[in-house]
Formats: structure tokens, sequence, C-alpha cells
């Protein structure tokens, strides 16, 4: 496009510079904020087991993720399953380990216990050393009714066929935040379902053996599977796909992931009002190249597929 | 403690309250349960966790979905709760 004194029926997209400045420099024209944030793609994870197969980042110290036990956190995907009833297993939708290491070295999962219908945390440095947590689904009563409203999965145990309360493309967003002590207790970690916490977890205190150390490690950090062998898959019927992943140095405030949430529609993390603490953002748009932190590789019949 | 499969109707029997780990079927028709009582209407008995847990990845295609199996360590952290398993 040449020297253009107006423009009148053009769409946007098709505008890459106006005078010679890159169009993302640009705030807002005639006072209309300019968005180019676009969302069309996500991470497919494959069907199959395996590393070959895996979506995974392996940090080389420069992220700032190398939590201990006594850091203050936050994780949160989207995610929209591909599960079916016939997975029956404990699906793995974020698991990070020490760099080569096994499940007893430094290891932070979230994970779905498709047999239980519990939604699951744990951090743990050896079999005798873990803290661990849920929230369940399927029971509207009591200390459970909120998660069983947050869903909004009814009795029907989350899967591809019943995602429940769901933003834009029948993505939900999946968010925990921790605090500072390196305990489970409910008064130390909360889980979100989209921008609702899903309320009292199921241990008060926490499910506790031993006390981890988890150190500063380098991590290896999966989406969509556990962090060491076998690696396991997190989808059967269809491929669950994931997007706009993202780590936080900081335990996430209600207000906070609510932002995130954003009615359902994924935003550009790096203008959230904590941007200053998010030290993982994969966008899964093209590849598994970072935003902020390391590239995630993206292998085997994994790939970057639309919403 | 002892580790069984029983029949979903056995399941249904027995005590809850002495049940420690329960992992149902893919097909929802049997369960593997670790119980402090004795049934002796099992399908299968096992000496403990690592011969339960050897046995459902030989045997995987009716338990997990992923080809791989209910590890020791999935049975020694999930514990049954009664009154969320409908």
């Amino acid at each position: 496009m040449g020297t253009t004194s107006k423009i009148t029926g053009s769409l946007a997209t098709a505008i890459s510079k106006v005078s010679g400045t890159v169009i993302s420099g640009l705030a807002n024209i005639m006072g209309q904020t300019i968005s180019l944030f676009t969302n069309a793609n996500s991470a497919a994870k494959s069907l199959t087991t395996g590393t070959a197969q895996a979506i995974y980042v392996t940090d080389s110290n420069s992220m700032g993720v190398e939590w201990d036990a006594d850091d203050d956190f936050s994780i949160s995907f989207w995610i929209k399953p591909g599960w079916d009833l016939g997975l029956n297993t404990n699906i793995h939708l974020f698991s990070m380990t020490d760099a080569g290491g096994a499940v007893n070295n430094g290891t932070f999962r979230i994970w779905y216990d498709d047999t239980n219908n519990r939604l699951n945390v744990q951090w743990r440095s050896g079999g005798s050393h873990r803290h661990h947590n849920f929230w369940t689904f399927h029971s509207n009563s009591g200390k459970y009714a909120p998660a069983y409203a947050a869903a909004g999965l009814g009795t029907t145990y989350w899967n591809s066929g019943n995602r429940g309360n769901v933003g834009d493309d029948d993505y939900t967003l999946i968010t925990f935040c921790k605090g500072t002590l390196n305990s489970a207790a409910d008064t130390n970690i909360d889980m979100y379902w989209n921008g609702t916490t899903l309320g009292t977890s199921h241990y008060t205190s926490g499910n506790h053996t031993g006390t981890p150390d988890m150190g500063n490690n380098d991590k290896q950090i999966f989406i969509g599977s556990s962090s060491w062998s076998p690696y396991q898959k997190s989808g059967n019927n269809d491929e669950t796909k994931f997007d706009g992943v993202t780590m936080w140095n900081k335990k996430l405030t209600a207000g906070e992931v609510s932002e995130l949430w954003n009615s359902g529609t994924p935003i550009n993390a790096t203008t959230h009002s904590a941007a200053a603490e998010l030290k993982g953002y994969w966008e899964f748009e093209s590849d598994g190249t970072a935003t902020v932190g390391e590239n995630m590789t993206i292998n085997g019949n994994s790939n970057i597929e639309a919403r | 403690m002892n580790y069984y499969i029983v029949t979903e109707e056995v399941f249904n029997t027995l005590t809850k309250e002495n049940i420690s780990f329960m992992h149902k079927s893919i097909d929802r028709s049997k369960r593997i349960i670790i119980t402090s009582d004795t049934v002796s209407t099992n399908l299968n008995e096992f000496a403990n966790a690592t011969t339960l847990s050897d046995y459902t990845f030989t045997n995987n295609s009716g338990w997990v979905g992923d080809g791989t199996g209910v590890t020791e360590e999935e049975i020694e952290e999930t514990i049954y709760i009664p009154e969320l398993d409908d």
C-alpha cells in the first residue's frame, strides 16, 4: 500500500504499517483501541504415550519457574478435553519435574482423575515427601457445592462429551494458585474453573506425607502428559487441546484470575495487570515459541491446530 | 490389608468405610479394591499393591485406556471416599 491519506472501508487486518510505523506500535487510531492479539490456534496433544509425542520445554534456569516448596506461584491454561470415559486413568494436564528426573524429583503436577472425577494437585520430592489436595465436581452438597456450580458438569464426569461451563470455542480456563507456605492446606492454595473458585479443597489441612524439598533446579515442563516416564497421554476419543499456558511468579488473586478469564475470551497475557510476574507464556499460534520464557517442543503427532 | 477384584454386585455389599482404594473397570462391571475386610467372593486376590499393579499393566485393556496400568503411586495416593462414590 502506498501513502494513503484516507482509509475507508478497508479491513484493519490488511494494513501493516501506517505512515511507516509498524502497526503494533500503535495504541489507538481516532480514539479506538487496536487489538492485534489473535488466538486462532492451540496445541493438540497426541493420542499416543511417550516423549516422542510430548509437548514440553526443558528449562535452562532462565525462566524463573524453578520454584521451591515455599515459593508462591500460579499455573494457568485453557483446555478442551479430548478424553472420554474409556481413558479411565490419571490424566496429567500440567506436570513439571527436575530436568532429567523421575516422579520423585521435584515434581509439581495438576491432574484429572478420570475414574473419580477429581482435579488433583501435588508437589513432591520423594515417595514419603509429598503434599496433595483435590477438588471434585459431581457432589452438589456441603463444601463440594462450589466446585459443582463452577464446573457445571452436573453429575456426569468431565470429558469430551461433557465439558461443563466453557468460554470461547468450548475451552475451560484452569488456574491453580499457591501461597508461600509449603502446605497443600486449603488456606494456602486455590483452584479456579474459568474465573470462579472451586471453593474448599477436599483436605482442609492438606494431604501431607513428610515435607517436600523441591530445591530450585531446572525443570522439564510437560503439557498434557506426566513429566516423567511413560509420559502418559491426555486424550483417547480425540486430542486434548491446550492454549494460553501461563506460569506466574505469584499467587494470583481472584481478581487477577478473573482478568485472565476475561469472560471466556483469552487475552494477551503480556497485557495482564500482573504481567511483571509472568515467567512462562505459550500461545501456540504457529508453534511452541514462547512469548515469555523458553520455547516448547511439540513432538510426533502432537501439533498446532485450529482451536 | 487385602487386595481384590470384585464384581459390582459384590462391591455393593461391602462395608465402604473399610475400603481404602477403589478403581472401576472401563466397562464399570468390576472394581479393584483394597479393604481391611476379607472378601471370599472375589474374582482375583493379590498379595500386595505391587502384584495388583502388575496385574493391571498386564491386563490393562480392561482397566485403563492409555496402555499403561494402575501404578503403585495411584494405589497409594487415591484414597477411596464413600460419599464421593456415585
